[in-house]
Formats: C-alpha cells, structure tokens, sequence
C-alpha cells in the first residue's frame, strides 16, 4: 500500500481530533469528558492515530495552529453540510398536506427549522463553543467570525424569489446577524433544557421567531 | 491564628478559583471557555499555596472544575437568566413608567454585551455532556424562565396584548431568552455586526428591533384591554 501523502495524513489527524472535541473518543481519553473538550491535545491525536507526536508537529508548528486548523475542518465540515442538507431539503419540501410550499416565506421557514433541527443535535454546534477559548488569537476570531457564510445568498435569493425588499433602517446583514443570533441562542436553551422547559417544541418556537425576523425586517417589495 | 478547617480552606481555593476566573474572562476578547484556563497550578498560586495542598482535596483538575462549577451555581455568581430576571426589577423599579419593550431591551443588552461571567457561563455550555452539571443549570435555567416569564405577563398586558392562540407566554419568554444569549454571543465576536439601528428617529438595539419583532409575532391586541398604552409598530404583513 502506498505511504499516505502529507495532505492525506493531515487530514486524518484533523478527524481524529473533531471525533476526540465532538465526544465520540471520551472514553479512551485518560483527562476525560473535560479535557478533551477544553483541550484537545497533539499527544492525544497522536495517541489515538497511533504515531508519534513528532508526526504531528512535522505537520504543525504547535498545538495552537493543530487546534486552529482543527475549528477550521469543523466549520467547513458543517457549513459544507449544511449546504447539501439545504438542497436537499428544498428539493424534498412539502407542506403539513404533503403538497409543494407555494409560499415562498413558508419555504423559508421550513429550509430554516430544520436547518435548526439538524444543528441543535449536532455535537460540532457545541464543540464550536469551546473554541470561543482561543478568540484572543485573531485568526481564530475570523474564522468564528466568518460563521457559515455560505448560507448569506439564501437570503438575497429569498428576497428576489419573495418579491420582498429589506424595509429601512434594515439590511440583509441585520437580518442574517439576527437570525445567527437567534439560531445560536436557540441552540444554547436546547443543550440546557433540552426543551422541556416549554410546552411547544423549541423548534416550532424557533420558526415562529424566525417568520417573525422576516417580516419584520422586510417588506412588499412596491409594484412598478 | 488557628489553622484553617479543611472546609474554610475549600472555600478560600474556589473563592481564589472565581476570581481567576472571572479576571480571564475580562481580558480576553472572546473569554467563551475561560473556565479551561483556571488551572490547579494557577489557583494555588493565587491563593499562596503548593498544589499539593489543592490535590489534597481534590483528585484532579477535572474534580476541582465539577467543585468550582457547582460552587458558583449554588452561590449565584454566574449572570445567566436569574440576573436578567434582577436587572428586569431593576428598572422597573428605577422609573415610574414600566419600561416599554425598547427600552427594556436596550437595557438589558448594554448590560449583558460585555459582562465577563455572563460569557464564563456560556463557556460552560461545553460541560454539558457531563451528567452532574446539566440537571444543576436545567433547573436553574426553569426556574428563572418562570420568574421572566411572570414579568412578561405583565408587560404584555400593559401593552394590551394577549398571547396568540396556539402560542404562550412561555414560549414566547424562551424565544427572546435565547435570542438575548445568541445577541451577546454575536457581539462577543464582532460588535460591529450589532450596532445600533435608527428606528422611528431614535437609535435602538438591533436586538430591540428583534424583541418588537417577537411581540408582533408571539402576542396580538387583546380586545378586552381597557387601555392600550402602545403598540409595536406593525410592518407590512406577509
């Protein structure tokens, strides 16, 4: 078999330490639950792909630009399923009567919850968290930053496909900081409470905030 | 001086743990797990001890991170919901009027935007997954939901609104909860993202604008109200 290349090799450790901060490698971790999530360490990875930590640092200068790396293969992960999951879900969208959504701010609320749905159980969402440690490091406060961009065209493409506009003071950026915000702080309430603190589903709570984020920052677009 | 019982010395590691703690929070930009940088060996010297002394009483750093977590969950330490619950009297208290949604909001954010044990407790967000800890925060999250969600009711009914049907006060306190921790976490990462908006002339919070949003959308006019104060204003429906 031929020897992996550096890239490959790279990005089997980036695994190795995604599966040890999203909980699926606790058990063989000798610091437990904690430290691995506060602290995913080179020597682990390297325990765990069975090399040296020499072959690590071959790839990476320290464990800083490791665990940077790492968040980075953590939102790409996300953000590039995300997208795929969206299409998927437009594609297969139909309403409470299983008929096609023939409102388009329905759509969205629908392509948004379940977006919701998928992040809320996802163990990435909360190991996102637990990188809110290295901020100080300012590429790793782009890289939070940045967030899921990719999903920014959904909303100029809802605006189009609505015939809604952003109504003053508003623009999209207020809108999608919005709705991040809500969605993240959603998120947050549903590692607590698991959502039993309410008697409606935290989901079906976060699209009726997240319909009314639409209206109220947008408008009919006027008729020529 | 008498030597110090093995109780008052736990007290005095986890008093020089929050401290710690909540200094890290302050000086980072984005303190999020600022919990992970209280290490035994840092306590210690804080306190002016070896770390022995610590690992005396505690088996590990993962066993004096369960301590310090529970101690500041029993003493109140953490702004979580129960402070913004406090803050809420607060104003109500400061002035005559009850605050209308705006300013309530606006408040509540400057307070909350930059507080450094607001942000330690989302850090412990990553010690959900551990059995001990999650029932203490579930509980104490309730219980303040319902404390919020009282002075709600009466600011709803203030404006002469009622809950939608199908929908209730609950819901709609959870909602602008989560929205309030989601806003302080986008303002930890840019504060330019949460500037304020101009809004009828006045300039307001972004995270105002949402809450107008929400009791536009969780609440509708109550017919039987005697006196309608104020009603958000009402962008065009879709």
């Amino acid at each position: 078999m031929a020897r992996p290349t550096a890239a490959e090799r790279r990005l089997d450790y980036l695994r190795i330490g995604a599966d040890l901060v999203t909980g699926f490698g606790y058990t063989n971790s000798p610091g437990g639950p904690l430290e691995a999530l506060a602290n995913v360490k080179v020597s682990d990875v390297a325990r765990h792909a069975r090399v040296t930590k020499g072959a690590l640092y071959h790839l990476w200068d320290s464990q800083d630009d490791y665990r940077r790396d790492l968040l980075q293969h953590l939102l790409d992960d996300v953000e590039r399923e995300g997208l795929e999951r969206a299409e998927q879900i437009i594609a297969d969208a139909v309403d409470d009567e299983g008929r096609p959504f023939t409102d388009v701010t329905d759509l969205a609320v629908h392509l948004s919850t379940q977006s919701y749905r998928d992040l809320r159980d996802d163990p990435r969402t909360l190991a996102q968290f637990s990188f809110y440690n290295y901020v100080h490091d300012p590429r790793v406060q782009r890289l939070l930053a940045g967030g899921s961009s990719g999903f920014d065209s959904y909303y100029d493409l809802y605006l189009v496909s609505s015939g809604r506009r952003m109504r003053d003071p508003y623009t999209v950026g207020h809108l999608i900081t919005s709705v991040n915000a809500y969605m993240m702080g959603s998120v947050i309430r549903h590692r607590i409470s698991r959502g039993s603190d309410t008697t409606a589903d935290d989901a079906e709570i976060y699209a009726q905030g997240f319909r009314a984020l639409l209206q109220h920052f947008t408008e009919p677009r006027p008729r020529d | 001086m008498a030597r110090r019982t093995r109780e008052e010395r736990r007290q005095d590691y986890l008093d020089a743990g929050v401290e710690l703690l909540t200094e890290q929070a302050a000086a980072r930009p984005d303190p999020g797990l600022a919990f992970a940088h209280v290490r035994v060996a840092d306590v210690a010297a804080r306190a002016g001890v070896t770390k022995g002394a610590l690992y005396h009483l505690w088996d590990s750093q993962e066993a004096y991170w369960h301590d310090l977590l529970e101690f500041m969950l029993d003493d109140g330490r953490l702004a979580g919901m129960p402070a913004v619950a406090d803050a809420t009297l607060e104003l109500a208290e400061a002035t005559d009027d009850l605050p209308t949604p705006v300013e309530w909001a606006d408040f509540i954010f400057d307070r909350f935007k930059d507080d450094p044990t607001f942000f330690a407790r989302i850090g412990m967000l990553s010690y959900l997954h551990d059995e001990t800890v999650n029932p203490d925060l579930d509980e104490e999250f309730r219980a303040s939901l319902a404390e919020f969600e009282s002075m709600v009711a009466t600011s709803v009914r203030e404006l002469g609104r009622r809950p939608r049907p199908g929908t209730d006060l609950r819901d709609f306190s959870a909602a602008v909860a989560a929205l309030m921790h989601g806003f302080c976490l986008e303002h930890r990462n840019d504060p330019g993202r949460t500037a304020d908006v101009v809004e009828h002339g006045r300039p307001q919070s972004l995270f105002a604008s949402c809450v107008t949003a929400f009791i536009d959308a969780f609440t509708e006019p109550d017919p039987d109200a005697d006196d309608v104060v104020t009603s958000p204003d009402r962008p065009g429906e879709l």
